[in-house]
């Protein structure tokens, strides 16, 4: 693949689901930085990618089982609404973070880091993660920190939020192995916060019998899509890791 | 590791852990609630038989829903003569909020998605809902994995494009505006 060389579809969509090797990774990443229809086009892929999941997010229970999702008030029917919302904030705004990116990647783990505070419009992040996969985590944890250390946001700080909800709940669960870490990136910053997802916790209430506690650096929020949505319509950077 | 040291009742707990996964994938394969549980169902109760066909437990996820996808592929060939799966009306959340206009929207993102053939469906719901790898898409259907990147671009094209016919967004959230 050169510089100039014609990109397929394919291979654009297996960048985006992570699948081309190294290399060609690299290339296209040089190819997106000037190829403004060519990131116009991943955003839009990817913008697909994250509706479709928001989409089934909370798919609907047969009627046998409606009665138990009922008995955690509208916390489903929030998230419909969020859901939804942010199907509208998605299509509307094209890519958010476009704007702020310097070059014209599409907001990623990958990408974030490059943002320059002394430049960019808005230093408000919030990154989303909902699996327990260790290598997500730690890219998210990675990403917390090298945002959190850039010498150039000492004058003009970020505002970085870490939303859990799904399986990523785990991350803010009382007894997650990331504790420690968790607290020192807490300690060591004000600027930074650790959210979880309220629907998420009530789903483990349901499921495991028993309260869910979280980490003494966590708040609860009521729902994760909800938190999402709050922040895109102020402005906010959305990356999911 | 092998199964042959993965006890019985781990197993059961990592198939019941995966409940929830298989039966979002499986809602997204059909939109019916019931057939959706239905087929989650008949994956457990088969996984459960063929266990000792799982070798590592590593492929787990992996497997079990190459289970789901062979239930559905019988469920398919079962119904052929009767009822066509995507003349089945999307399911409705049975509250009075579902009037609101917001989750008409999600409705009519999952009429998109209905509109794409079950091929594309599966591979697409496959790698965005349970974010599996081409490869593992590929062992769970049994297609090469050119025909797993193909799928994903054709399908993905075609959503977005009926995403944008939807047109839904513009009068959503008066005050945002396009940035390029």
């Amino acid at each position: 693949m050169t510089d100039d060389s014609f990109i397929s579809r394919e291979s654009l969509n297996a960048f985006l689901d992570g699948e081309l090797a190294a290399d060609e990774r690299n290339q296209l990443l040089t190819r997106l930085q000037h190829d403004k229809v060519l990131a116009q086009e991943l955003c839009e892929l990817r913008q697909t990618k994250e509706l479709l999941a928001l989409a089934y997010h909370q798919p609907p229970l047969p009627a046998a089982q409606t009665r138990t999702a009922t008995a955690s008030p509208p916390s489903r029917i929030r998230h419909a609404i969020a859901a939804g919302l942010l199907l509208g904030i998605g299509l509307s705004l094209g890519w958010v973070a476009h704007h702020h990116l310097a070059d014209n990647l599409p907001p990623s783990l990958q990408n974030i880091t490059q943002l320059d505070p002394a430049t960019a419009v808005n230093n408000k992040i919030l990154l989303h993660i909902s699996s327990m996969d260790s290598s997500r985590v730690k890219a998210v944890l990675d990403t917390t920190e090298k945002l959190l250390n850039n010498p150039r946001s000492e004058n003009t700080p970020l505002q970085l939020e870490i939303v859990a909800n799904a399986d990523g709940l785990g991350l803010l669960r009382a007894g997650s192995p990331y504790a420690e870490r968790i607290h020192n990136i807490a300690r060591q910053h004000r600027n930074v916060s650790f959210k979880a997802c309220g629907f998420a916790m009530e789903t483990v209430r349901l499921k495991e019998g028993n309260e869910v506690l979280l980490l003494p650096d966590a708040q609860r929020v009521d729902a994760a899509l909800e938190q999402i949505l709050r922040r895109l319509k102020d402005g906010w950077l959305y990356v999911r890791a | 590791m092998s199964l042959f040291f993965w006890k019985t009742r781990q197993f059961h707990q990592a198939l019941e852990a995966q409940w929830q996964a298989l039966y979002r994938v499986a809602y997204a394969w059909c939109h019916d609630p019931q057939l959706a549980k239905d087929l989650v169902q008949e994956t457990m109760t088969r996984a459960c038989h063929h266990q000792h066909r799982l070798m590592q437990s590593e492929t787990f996820t992996p497997w079990l829903f190459k289970v789901m996808a062979n239930c559905w592929r019988d469920h398919l060939r079962r119904r052929r003569d009767t009822v066509m799966i995507d003349s089945v009306e999307i399911a409705h959340d049975a509250t009075p909020e579902s009037d609101h206009e917001t989750a008409q929207l999600i409705q009519r993102l999952r009429h998109a998605v209905a509109q794409l053939n079950m091929e594309q469906r599966q591979v697409i719901t496959l790698i965005d809902l349970q974010e599996l790898s081409y490869r593992e898409v590929a062992d769970v259907l049994d297609i090469p994995i050119g025909t797993v990147m193909s799928r994903v671009c054709r399908g993905r094209q075609q959503l977005k494009q009926l995403l944008q016919d939807l047109d839904v967004a513009r009068n959503a959230l008066p005050g945002l505006r396009r940035i390029k």
